[in-house]
């Protein structure tokens, strides 16, 4: 589950997945920007099959948070 | 984070004018304006005439890091449009994107006491459609061809929200409360 978030991540912000790990913060990473997030939010969604709610997407800062709602959802 | 929405002084023309001419800023605008310096004093000028707008510098910890506007402030009908943009490449966030959408909302609804809040989306900026459908506004439709730029015409979205929708969804979300000079 984790290793494929942050393939997925990795393809949308389009770095190398080795830049990216459970530590990796919107705030550090230019790349993750608001369109970013919607776009990584929708291809997990669809590629996991599941749906995280607007106010848990709107709380994930870090790919550990990511994870952790993708785990809840 | 600090948000604050501070009204366009003489001093920010330039730094507006360097904004509002990037590509990554105008690629999404239904106009790519040639802005000089003198332009930019008689739209400064025209703007504080207008009563039936109002434009503001987005502040993030004291920083300009945008712009923000309100246009066609309707008093019979009650309604007005809006748009934006952040500058500021490093907080181009979704939590700031949605905090400034939800603290217009709270200024349109409660401090101007309007109705109805709508604004026009190119419909190839899909994401940016999320962004406004997850603040709770609707989509209405999708206007053809609505826009011709560059030897190209768009199709627009067209977004509302109305007051009563936002009061019955804004308990659900915690969000950085701002203020509007």
């Amino acid at each position: 589950m984790k290793d494929k978030i942050i393939k997925i991540v990795a393809e949308i912000l389009e770095l190398d997945e080795t830049r990216i790990s459970l530590e990796t913060t919107q705030q550090e990473t230019e790349e993750w920007d608001s369109l970013a997030h919607i776009r990584m939010i929708a291809e997990i969604e669809e590629q996991l099959g599941i749906n995280i709610p607007i106010e848990k997407v709107v709380e994930i800062h870090t790919v550990k948070e990511l994870v952790q709602a993708v785990q809840e959802a | 984070m600090n948000l604050y929405f501070r009204k366009i002084q003489a001093k920010d023309l330039e730094m507006i004018r360097k904004w509002r001419t990037r590509e990554d800023i105008t690629k999404y605008m239904n106009t790519d304006p040639v802005l000089t310096e003198e332009g930019q004093q008689i739209w400064l000028d025209r703007i504080r005439e207008d009563t039936a707008a109002r434009n503001w510098v987005i502040e993030v910890d004291a920083a300009p890091v945008g712009v923000l506007n309100l246009v066609g402030i309707d008093p019979i009908n009650q309604r007005c449009s809006w748009g934006y943009y952040v500058a500021e490449k490093s907080l181009r966030s979704l939590q700031l994107a949605m905090a400034i959408e939800w603290n217009l909302y709270d200024y349109v609804f409660d401090e101007l006491k309007l109705n109805k809040l709508t604004n026009e989306v190119f419909a190839l900026n899909k994401e940016v459609v999320t962004i406004h459908k997850m603040c709770g506004s609707d989509i209405i439709g999708t206007l053809k061809e609505h826009v011709y730029k560059k030897g190209c015409f768009y199709d627009v979205v067209f977004i509302e929200i109305c007051k009563s929708k936002w009061q019955q969804i804004k308990e659900k979300y915690t969000y950085v409360k701002a203020n509007f000079e």
